[in-house]
Parts: structure tokens; C-alpha cells; sequence
């Protein structure tokens, strides 16, 4: 990455992780609020107002999206984070588990469905976070933009032999695999994908027992 | 539930409103601060029994009123409530004597929780130093 872009996306990262904190302020604000609401709401019980039970329940409702707005600055300040160094140590569980999140809306515009499938310990490495999770989330967007609506993809994380690996496997009704993975190699984002990788390390695979792709961080350090 | 003194400090006027009527609510003696400088006025004209402490606030930020409470009034816990922390802020206001340390947006029972433990924690101290 050039020096120039890794300033511009620390600056970018600066701006949002500020921001994601006045967010989760406001979210505080409206949860104690509501909070407060629902407390009044009970010692009124007894002598309930008209509509008791309508506002009862918008106020379940506030907090039900409050504690998803939560959840939802929480990811986007990690994401926002993610920035703050050229290089660092990465955990390919959290890693996979953050990028399916952050793709969740984006599949699920395309009817796709997103799961993850962690290692049974912690696979650690040193390496880019931010041009590793650029190079998944593309990937991972050419293939729902190429898949049969209502399919699902799994990120897993294992290692083979020594080398930390992420799989992306698609099921669903596909017809023909090896013609979904030219379709998918067709396109310029797979390339994005691979000159992104490649400088890092990473070497992506078409995988032969499932339908789908594996990264394998060859000789990584941890 | 016991009745004891909670001073509250955080500049987010509208948060720490509500909180401090949800905390009367639930029969604790509670006052609202909004910066470091009047906290530390606070305590010296009507000692509270614990502070729940915000860390980010403009002029003074919470560290240093952390510092200067357990200077001043050693016997005042202070629980910090924040919604910027980090593991670097945490590992540094225990070290400054904070009793805990919570993130923002938090439960009610959880924050009441806290206060509890830590209105234990003082009693459980001044006995000890009264034997």
C-alpha cells in the first residue's frame, strides 16, 4: 500500500472512530430515556392511561433498535479501528466474524445468506487488516453477485498444516458449480482480489471438495 | 436496598439526567455534576458515598479527577461509566484506584449492581480501618 493511501485511510479511520463515539453517546442517551419511560410505565401499572399498552410497547421497540444501533457502532468503530496500523496481529476468528457482519446487509440484498464457522482455537497472524478485509469483502461480493438467489456462503477459519486458512464455501441450489466459479473468475473484482493477496502473502484457491474459494496465508508470522 | 450517596459526573447533560432519575427510582440519594472542576467542588461541600465517573469531558477529563478524589477523599469509590474507553484506560484508573470500570450503554441492573458492590467495598474498607 502506498504511504499516501495508508495516511488517507488512518485519517478516514480517525473521522469515523470519532464519530461511531458521539453515535454510541446519543444511543446512551435514548436507552436511559427509554429506560426511565419503561420504569414510570410500571408504577403506573395500577392506573393505567389510555393507549398504556401502545406505548408499552414502542418502548420495547425503542430499545430493541437501540441495542441494535449499539451493536451496529460497535462494529463500525472496530471497523473504523482497523485502520490505525499498516500491520497488526489478527485474529482470523474475530476477523471472519466482523467481515460477516459488515457483509450482512449487503448479501442480504441480494438474498443471500452469511454464516461463520470459526477454528476451535485462535488463529493468529500479523498482517494487514485493513487490505485483508478489503480483498474478503470482495470476494466475498463477487460471488453473491454471482450466486442463485437464496444461497448461502460460510466463512471458516482452520489451519492446514502450518498455514492459517479462511474457506469460503457456497450451498444452495447450484447447478453447476465449476460454471458458477468461471463466472465468478470472469470478473474484474476477482483480480482486485488476487493483486491485493498476493502482495500479502495470501494465496486464494478454488477448492476442489466444495464449491468455493480458500485463502491460505502461506509462511505466516504470528 | 441500602441508601447511600451517588454523585454523578458527565458532561452529556441529557444522559446523565435520566440516569440519575432511573437511580432515585430505585431509592438512592443521587446529584448530577456535568465537568471535572465541579465534581471536585461537589465532594468537598456534601461528601458522596461513591462517584460513577465519565472519562471523556471537556477542561478536566476524568482521570485527573480520579487522581485528585482518591487524593483528597480516599474513602469516595468512584465506578467509571464511559463510552470511550479502552484496555489502556482501564488498566490506568485501577491503577488510580478506581473501583470499576463500565461501558457505555449499560442495564440498569448492571450499573445498580456496580454501585452495590462498590458501597460494599467502602464499608468493607472503613471497618478495617476502624480495627
Amino acid at each position: 500500500m502506498k504511504e499516501t493511501t495508508a495516511k488517507e485511510l488512518v485519517f478516514f479511520g480517525k473521522i469515523t472512530a470519532g464519530f461511531t463515539h458521539e453515535m454510541k453517546n446519543i444511543l446512551a442517551i435514548i436507552k436511559e430515556s427509554s429506560g426511565l419511560m419503561e420504569d414510570l410505565l410500571s408504577l403506573s401499572k395500577d392506573a393505567p392511561f389510555p393507549h398504556f399498552d401502545r406505548f408499552s410497547h414502542r418502548v420495547t421497540v425503542i430499545q430493541q433498535q437501540v441495542q441494535r444501533g449499539v451493536e451496529l457502532a460497535a462494529r463500525l468503530n472496530r471497523f473504523a479501528h482497523s485502520t490505525d496500523e499498516r500491520l497488526a496481529r489478527i485474529d482470523l476468528n474475530d476477523l471472519a466474524e466482523q467481515l460477516t457482519k459488515l457483509s450482512e446487509r449487503f448479501a442480504r440484498l441480494k438474498d443471500i445468506g452469511l454464516s461463520v464457522r470459526p477454528a476451535e482455537s485462535s488463529v493468529v497472524l500479523i498482517t494487514s487488516p485493513v487490505e485483508l478485509q478489503m480483498a474478503v469483502f470482495t470476494l466475498l461480493e463477487s460471488c453473491w453477485n454471482q450466486l442463485p438467489a437464496g444461497s448461502e456462503i460460510e466463512l471458516s477459519v482452520e489451519r492446514r498444516g502450518q498455514d492459517p486458512c479462511i474457506n469460503i464455501c457456497f450451498t444452495g441450489e447450484i447447478a453447476d458449480c465449476s460454471k458458477l466459479m468461471q463466472k465468478i473468475e470472469a470478473t474484474d473484482a476477482i483480480k482486485t482480489v488476487r493483486e491485493i493477496l498476493d502482495p500479502l502473502g495470501i494465496e486464494i484457491m478454488q477448492e476442489n471438495e466444495m464449491c468455493g474459494y480458500g485463502l491460505a496465508f502461506v509462511g505466516a508470522k504470528e | 436496598m441500602t441508601k447511600f450517596k451517588v454523585l454523578l459526573v458527565d458532561d452529556e447533560e441529557e444522559f446523565v439526567l435520566a440516569l440519575a432519575e432511573r437511580l432515585q427510582l430505585r431509592d438512592l440519594d443521587v446529584s448530577v455534576v456535568y465537568n471535572g472542576e465541579q465534581a471536585l467542588q461537589a465532594i468537598h461541600d456534601d461528601v458522596p458515598d461513591i462517584i460513577l465517573l465519565d472519562l471523556n469531558m471537556p477542561g478536566m477529563d476524568g482521570l485527573e479527577v480520579l487522581k485528585r478524589v482518591k487524593k483528597n477523599r480516599p474513602q469516595i469509590e468512584v465506578v467509571i461509566l464511559t463510552g470511550h474507553g479502552s484496555e489502556k484506560d482501564a488498566e490506568i484508573a485501577q491503577r488510580l484506584g478506581a473501583f470499576g470500570y463500565l461501558q457505555k450503554p449499560l442495564d440498569i441492573g448492571e450499573i445498580v449492581q456496580a454501585l452495590n458492590q462498590a458501597y460494599k467495598h467502602k464499608i468493607a474498607e472503613a471497618a478495617t480501618v476502624v480495627v
